[in-house]
This record gives structure tokens, C-alpha cells and sequence, in this order.
């Protein structure tokens, strides 16, 4: 099972690798913001991947609350770029 | 190998591929417009695979729900993003993208903005303005 939940991880690291790429080319700010957005959801799936690789369901709980900080930020952000000031 | 396994690796295999598929499209579209299509399904879809492949990998309940938990945060969350951002780039001014060759461009012509080619100040809303228009000529044609 250990070589599976491996592949997977590896296959997450490259998609989150293309993403990177993106988010750093841009050229828009929005395409920063979908990437960094799209790069935070796969690294949720990470963390949980791990958790299992690695035996340790704690991994779970930083996955939640991982989930959540990443939505928070992407509104954040937006209402930021959107408005120029937060609040 | 049990059968669980078996079903995970199924499920595994086809949220990495997901996975890709999402990095591939967001580097290689041509525009944010585009860009969306793998950013919001596929990276959706590609989530709840990994996270339904590793639910048959446990027999503790509380796993599972933390599982649940997790697929369901996302599922509300990542399309609510992708809509959010959706909309802030569109009332930004930002248009879809054309190939040049393109002769009717609905979005970007007429309206030279300096932050072309990316940006452009279009009427606020093209497509119910020339829906009218035409509304309008039809009710001319009607009348004559």
C-alpha cells in the first residue's frame, strides 16, 4: 500500500510543482490567486496522504484546519486586490 | 493485497491522474478565463477521488469522519473560491481571451485600455447591450 499512497504523493508534488509555476508567471494577479488557491487544496490532499503514509492520523486535523485557513486567505486576498484595503 | 486495497489503488490512481491533468491545464491554458476549467473541476474532482480512495484504508470512525469532514469543507469551499475569483477578475474589466485572427471581438473592441492586452475597458455588460440591440432591430423589422 506504501508504494501506492508514494505515487500519489509524488503525482500531488508535480501538480502542485506546475502550479507553482504558474502562480509565478502570472500575468494577471487573479492567476496568482487561482493558483495559490488550486496549490492550497492539493496540499490538503497532501497532508492527508502522508498522514496515512506515514501512520499518523493526527495528519487529519491539520488537513481540516488547513482546508478552512485556505479559504479564509483566497477571500481575503480577493477582497484585498478587489478593494485595495481589508475591512 | 485485499480487496480494499485494490479499491484504493483504483481510487488513488485516478485522483492523481486528476491531479496532473489539473497542473498540466493550468500551466499550458491560454488565458485566466480558460485556466479556470482545470483549477475548479479538476482539482475538485481529483480531491474527493484521493479522499474516497483512503476512506476503505481505515476501520476507525473517527477517521472517517475527518475524512468526510475534509471532502465536504472542500467541496463547499474550492467552487465558492473559483466563483469568487471568477467574478472579481470580470467586474476587474478582465475579457476572454481571442485569437487574433478572430474577426468579432465583443469584448475587446473599441475599448483600447492601457492595460491591454490583459485587461480592457469593455461596457459593463457587451452581451445584454447587443442582445437589446438586436431586440431593437427586430422590433423595427416588425414594425415595417
Amino acid at each position: 500500500m506504501g508504494t501506492v499512497l508514494t505515487i500519489t504523493m509524488f503525482s500531488l508534488m508535480a501538480s502542485i510543482l506546475m502550479t507553482l509555476v504558474r502562480a509565478l508567471k502570472g500575468p494577471t494577479s487573479y492567476d496568482r490567486i487561482l493558483s495559490v488557491n488550486a496549490i492550497g487544496t492539493t496540499t490538503v490532499v497532501g497532508v492527508v496522504v502522508m498522514g496515512f503514509l506515514k501512520g499518523r492520523p493526527d495528519f487529519l486535523d491539520l488537513a481540516v484546519v488547513y482546508a478552512l485557513v485556505n479559504f479564509v486567505a483566497t477571500v481575503a486576498i480577493l477582497r484585498f486586490v478587489e478593494q485595495r484595503r481589508l475591512g | 493485497m485485499e480487496w480494499n486495497d485494490y479499491l484504493t489503488g483504483v481510487f488513488l490512481a485516478l485522483g492523481s491522474f486528476l491531479a496532473l491533468t489539473g497542473g498540466v491545464g493550468i500551466l499550458r491554458m491560454p488565458d485566466f478565463y480558460s485556466r479556470l476549467h482545470p483549477a475548479g473541476k479538476t482539482d475538485s474532482l481529483g480531491q474527493l477521488m484521493v479522499l474516497i480512495g483512503l476512506c476503505f484504508q481505515t476501520s476507525d470512525w473517527l477517521v472517517l469522519a475527518k475524512l468526510g469532514l475534509i471532502v465536504s469543507f472542500l467541496m463547499l469551499t474550492a467552487p465558492t473560491a473559483t466563483h469568487a475569483i471568477t467574478k472579481a477578475a470580470w467586474l476587474e474589466g478582465l475579457r476572454p481571451w481571442q485569437r487574433p485572427g478572430d474577426a468579432e471581438n465583443v469584448y475587446t473592441r473599441k475599448h483600447p485600455d492601457k492595460r491591454a492586452p490583459y485587461f480592457s475597458a469593455a461596457p459593463k455588460d457587451p452581451l445584454a447591450s447587443s442582445t437589446s440591440a438586436e431586440q431593437g432591430q427586430q422590433l423595427e423589422a416588425s414594425d415595417e
